[in-house]
């Protein structure tokens, strides 16, 4: 994810009403943005939902959110005001040609390993048969992440 | 100029073509364009969706191999800059938007059969519209066949492309290009030459016109 805090409680309440429900959600954490050092800070936060939505379903879903939530350029450059992505589904790999699951950059950046260290450090991503605090242990990642 | 072969991406409209000429020219490079005009299906499928689109797509998929792999298979390639219009790739995102499960299957299994003897380009220009501005421009080349296009349509396949493009980490130049005007303002095709002299690592890097 990305963005301002409000967007981000935004995208999960629009994310609990319409692709399942919230279960835990970790800290924000602040990152440059990744590989655009012109872009102000990102805000990052990992979330955990239960949905009766295949992952096609999940992925159109959120798109429309992210959509809904405009285009309007707060970040400059951005194509959208927010970045909604799929980290896992259950332990399904997945490899379409616009949906790869689990997502297949989330091992090398620490926005996404360092909060979801902190809600599940011991799931084991499926492909790399690592837990997620193992990942993180390895990850070479040098973007400073705080948490907020 | 750091890449010897770069393709210009971009939903219907986005100005692919223009900006692979103005490209080609300035680096004399060698051009690869899309026969569009040479698929019989296109406008019959812009009328009748359902009953044209795996020709349509096969079709597409067929002449694309035969133009991408002449490329591989001339000696000059290393020597010289090739600028496309069009990635491989694109066969498979369309036909995802366009066929139903079972066909796109099919259609995927014959692609992941070519897909790996065809040349990738090694950096990717993605030209980003509002579908608004698409329109307008759609509306200005004056295809005929091409005057009706749904905004969904577009919106779809823009989401489809820049979901590939995250998805994959492909080395992109992505371009705001929703007032883009490369053969009317100088700055613009200035900011592109720019950037084509730097290395750029995997993933996406974005660019604004003034």
């Amino acid at each position: 994810m990305g963005n301002s805090s409000a967007q981000l409680k935004k995208a999960k309440s629009l994310i609990n009403k319409q692709v399942g429900k919230v279960s835990r959600a970790s800290a924000f954490y602040s990152t440059a943005a990744w590989g655009n050092t012109d872009q102000p800070d990102f805000l990052n936060q990992v979330i955990v939902i239960s949905t009766k939505l295949n992952p096609a379903e999940v992925l159109d879903t959120i798109l429309s959110i992210e959509k809904s939530m405009g285009r309007i350029r707060t970040v400059k450059n951005a194509p959208r005001i927010i970045d909604i992505d799929i980290l896992f589904y259950e332990k399904e790999i997945i490899n379409e040609i616009d949906l790869i699951i689990p997502h297949p950059l989330m091992q090398e950046r620490k926005f996404v390993l360092i909060p979801l260290n902190e809600l599940s450090p011991n799931f084991i991503h499926p492909v790399f048969k690592k837990n997620i605090h193992e990942l993180l242990r390895n990850c070479k990642d040098k973007l400073p992440v705080q948490k907020k | 100029m750091k890449y010897s072969f770069v393709t210009i991406e971009g939903n219907i409209g986005a100005g692919k073509t223009t900006l692979a000429n103005i490209l080609s020219k300035h680096f004399d490079a060698r051009l690869v364009l899309e026969e569009f005009a040479e698929n019989p299906f296109l406008p019959k499928f812009y009328q009748n969706p359902d009953q044209y689109a795996f020709p349509l797509e096969l079709f597409f998929m067929a002449e694309r191999y035969k133009q991408l792999k002449d490329l591989l298979h001339s000696n000059d390639l290393f020597q010289n800059i090739t600028v496309s219009d069009y990635l491989f790739t694109k066969c498979l995102l369309f036909a995802k938007v366009n066929l139903p499960e079972e066909e796109f299957r099919l259609y995927q299994k014959l692609f992941d059969i070519i897909n790996p003897q065809i040349i990738q380009p090694d950096l990717l220009i993605y030209l980003h519209s509002p579908v608004s501005k698409l329109q307008e421009n759609i509306k200005k080349r004056n295809r005929s066949f091409e005057q009706d296009i749904p905004n969904d349509y577009l919106y779809t396949l823009q989401e489809t492309y820049t979901q590939y493009i995250k998805q994959h980490n492909i080395k992109t130049l992505f371009i705001d290009a929703s007032n883009a005007d490369f053969i009317g303002n100088p700055k613009h095709l200035e900011i592109v030459l720019e950037a084509l002299d730097k290395d750029y690592e995997n993933g996406q890097h974005f660019i604004t016109l003034p």
